[in-house]
């Protein structure tokens, strides 16, 4: 009878005792196993995840005169912009009231408009945190073979999702979901089908933007203009595709996005970096037949191309699937031909 | 003599054969894809089940959203699937086979008794946009063949002698339970003299023996794989023919080089060589040859309900089987001139028959079974995998509390009974069970009644992973 401890003996149930399993599968499938196998382990893989994030932030260290310097200077600003509203608003009460009323109406609503402003901007970043943390947990859980550790994943997901217009097919995905699917086939499944449309959407945006900055830098005549060109083109694209992933986009937002896009583009993966090479050299054979600046209008799309790709994997909290990861291929494709 | 004998004496009639069909192969494949599939599997493992619901759920792929994982359905790339088996001269049986999972209560459709052939074509839109450019359309033509798994058990004959068969032969009938059972069969062998001038009535009173004995060891008892001659349990079109009076000789004259004309000795070994020559080559060089891709199924739980000895029996069998096929990297021009297999899915079919949880130790237990085949398969560089999958789903997730504990079951009809039963059907080992596990009650999966299979609206809840066999089997062609 040791035997016990080490497998579950068969046993016939009789079938009225059934818990009904079809109406729970049809909100949360597997919902059962949650409690039996995973709650332990899931709460720990969330911890490693969040100390992970913090590490490196507390790694960077500011010289304190630095941070007194910025401080007052802030401060001292503001006073200065500060005093000087004042005294506007006082000038036009002298006047005449009505300009007065003028100038603090317009004060009040730039107040409140930048509040807002800065509100959107942090909740952008929160989310941006946010799918971070998802993007990591959804990568370890792809192509495990295990069951029941996908279940909290798709919680905060479907908390994630709440109130934004992915909502609707992200629980149409979830509902979906086979009661036979492993964790692994539970991430592609939902990866896949509950962000089709937004993916499909990204895309275009991505092609439609490279294409554009493409042919603007191959048609504009200073090599200057043609840095405002590649930034502003990029910049708006980069709040299409946040807008597109429900993300909000604020300035911050945005701003903290370009620089991470950045950051991967530099230290791209091997993988990427011969897409890359091989897009180079279909690009330089046609170069060398048409023109130095259809050449550079090619390398400005191509690197817009690459940045909207990033974005895109940024936003998405979900890993995408390997093969969506050589759209770069068809984009450039399609750069070349426009440009031609 | 004409020119067309002159050149058959000249090059041999195999290769003259192989170059006539390949030519005809190339003409049709020059333009569009072709792809052959060819699904091995013992006898009652699944196979016609699995081509069943495979191609119902391919031609339905245009209209129902039932193969998620399979890309180019999910993308909508599918136009239409038409079914060409009709142009074959021994179509599948299709309708047939639906209607019995469709009719109501539905039935598993027949075990196969003969070789039929699926023909689709699959019209699709090419995903690169590079191909759109060329062409909006691309079709790709798949065939299927289903045949009896029995049938499968002669490919090893193709590389041994009858000399070679008999100790291959001689060592079976030592292991039990083959030894207990074959008792009376094997001494009633060891009375006769071979060397003496053959008796065509003892010959066939010994073979019908034999091939009594076939069948009491494949039978749901022994439940045993390794049964040779498999035109002897499963004759199709040659029942009564003296070729199928066949049996391997268990303790051979010592002497085979002074076997005189005319002996019962010689008489076998003529028999051996024509049922090798004109059945087994011809079944080999017509319709087994040529495969690009491959899918293995395996009845796991099978192997787990009745221990060891059938567990080695399968080992061997299908160890034995799968090295008559061609592997190698097929590249284009291969593919079309002499295609090669470069891709194996192992497949334990009735996943639908333990719960969803051990699914991955039901892939860990085939990866037991096929570890020889595997090994031997990766040595040429070929692509394979595992996966647990049921074509048709027999069983409905549920979960009961027992001892104050939730565990995750499996509802359905019993398929003996007809009773709608609830089961846990005991946890799938990822190791060779011990001796003690196989005869204790550690395991106990039911054959279930297959659900009803729609004749149209397909769901991905009909069926486990056939999306993933068939992404992972063709998904690199569209």
């Amino acid at each position: 009878m040791s035997k016990r401890t080490e497998w579950k003996e068969p046993v016939l149930i009789d079938p009225d005792k059934l818990q009904s399993h079809t109406d729970k599968e049809q909100e949360t499938p597997k919902a059962q196993e949650i409690p039996l196998q995973s709650v332990s382990v899931v709460t720990e893989d969330n911890n490693d995840t969040l100390q992970t994030d913090k590490q490196p932030r507390t790694d960077k260290k500011r010289s304190r005169w630095t941070t007194v310097f910025t401080a007052s200077i802030i401060l001292l600003l503001s006073a200065g912009v500060i005093g000087e509203i004042y005294r506007l608003i006082n000038w036009g009460f002298v006047i005449h009231p009505a300009l007065g009323i003028t100038f603090s109406a317009l004060t009040g609503v730039t107040i409140i408009s930048g509040l807002f402003w800065i509100w959107q901007g942090l909740k952008g970043l929160r989310q941006l945190k946010k799918t971070e943390e998802l993007h990591t947990q959804a990568e370890a859980l792809r192509g495990q073979k295990t069951h029941g550790q996908a279940q909290p994943l798709l919680k905060k997901l479907d908390a994630y999702y709440e109130n934004t217009p992915i909502n609707k097919s992200f629980k149409e995905a979830v509902r979906q979901v086979d009661s036979a699917y492993n964790d692994g086939e539970i991430i592609s499944y939902i990866s896949q089908h509950a962000l089709q449309e937004q993916d499909e959407a990204a895309h275009q945006c991505v092609h439609r933007y490279s294409v554009q900055s493409g042919i603007m830098v191959a048609l504009s005549p200073y090599a200057t203009f043609d840095m405002w060109l590649v930034g502003w083109r990029n910049l708006k694209m980069l709040r299409e595709i946040t807008n597109i992933y429900g993300i909000s986009a604020g300035a911050t937002t945005q701003w903290s996005l370009l620089k991470k896009v950045l950051h991967n583009i530099a230290f791209a993966g091997l993988s990427e970096m011969t897409i890359h090479a091989s897009s180079h050299i279909l690009g330089s054979s046609l170069t060398s037949t048409i023109s130095a600046r259809a050449g550079q209008g090619i390398g400005a799309g191509l690197f817009t191309a690459r940045s909207g790709l990033q974005a895109i994997k940024l936003c998405r909290p979900l890993p995408q699937e390997p093969s969506e990861q050589l759209q770069l291929a068809s984009v450039t494709q399609s750069i070349l031909r426009n440009i031609k | 003599m004409g020119l067309g004998s002159k050149l058959k004496n000249l090059i041999g009639e195999e290769l003259l054969d192989d170059i006539q069909h390949q030519l005809k192969e190339v003409a049709t494949q020059g333009l569009d894809k072709h792809l052959k599939i060819a699904v091995t599997g013992l006898s009652r493992s699944g196979k016609t089940v699995f081509i069943t619901s495979l191609v119902h759920h391919l031609l339905e792929a245009g209209q129902s959203r039932s193969l998620p994982f399979f890309d180019v359905a999910s993308e909508q790339r599918i136009i239409s699937v038409k079914n060409l088996s009709s142009s074959s001269n021994s179509p599948f049986p299709l309708e047939q086979s639906i209607q019995a999972l469709g009719q109501e209560p539905p039935s598993w459709p027949e075990s196969t008794t003969g070789l039929s052939e699926v023909k689709l074509a699959i019209k699709y839109k090419p995903a690169s946009r590079l191909k759109r450019l060329v062409n909006d359309t691309a079709t790709l033509y798949l065939d299927i063949i289903d045949y009896p798994g029995e049938w499968l058990l002669d490919l090893p004959l193709l590389h041994l002698n009858f000399e070679q068969w008999c100790n291959k032969q001689q060592k079976l009938f030592l292991l039990e339970p083959r030894a207990t059972l074959a008792k009376n069969w094997v001494t009633a062998q060891n009375t006769i003299d071979w060397c003496a001038p053959a008796d065509k009535q003892l010959l066939s009173v010994l073979s019908d023996e034999y091939t009594k004995l076939l069948h009491l060891l494949r039978n749901n008892e022994n439940a045993l794989s390794m049964i040779q001659p498999g035109r002897c349990v499963l004759p199709g079109d040659l029942a009564s023919s003296p070729l199928l009076q066949l049996f391997p000789v268990l303790h051979p004259p010592s002497d085979l080089e002074s076997i005189p004309e005319g002996s019962m000795y010689q008489l076998l070994e003529q028999r051996y060589e024509a049922y090798r020559e004109e059945i087994v080559k011809r079944f080999y060089r017509e319709h087994f040859s040529r495969f690009d891709r491959q899918v293995v199924l395996v009845d796991c739980l099978k192997a787990l309900n009745h221990g060891k000895p059938c567990f080695d029996d399968m080992k061997l069998a299908l160890t034995d089987i799968l090295q008559s096929f061609n592997y190698g990297s097929s590249g284009f021009l291969r593919r079309l001139f002499s295609p090669r297999i470069d891709k194996v899915l192992f497949a334990s079919s009735k996943a639908d028959h333990v719960t969803s949880n051990q699914h991955h130790n039901l892939d860990k237990f085939l990866e037991l079974i096929i570890q020889d085949a595997q090994r031997e398969i990766r040595f040429e560089g070929i692509d394979t995998r595992c996966m647990a999958l049921a074509s048709i789903r027999s069983t409905e997730a549920a979960e009961a509390v027992l001892d104050g504990q939730t565990i995750s079951c499996l509802k359905g009809i019993n398929k003996q009974t007809g009773e709608t039963i609830a089961l846990f059907p005991g946890e799938v080992p990822t190791e060779l069970p011990t001796e003690l596990d196989w005869n204790s009650s550690r395991f106990r999966f039911l054959d279930f009644a297959p659900q009803k299979l729609p004749q149209t609206d397909l769901k991905p809840a009909h069926h486990i992973r056939l999306d993933q066999a068939l992404e992972y089997l063709t998904g690199d062609i569209f």
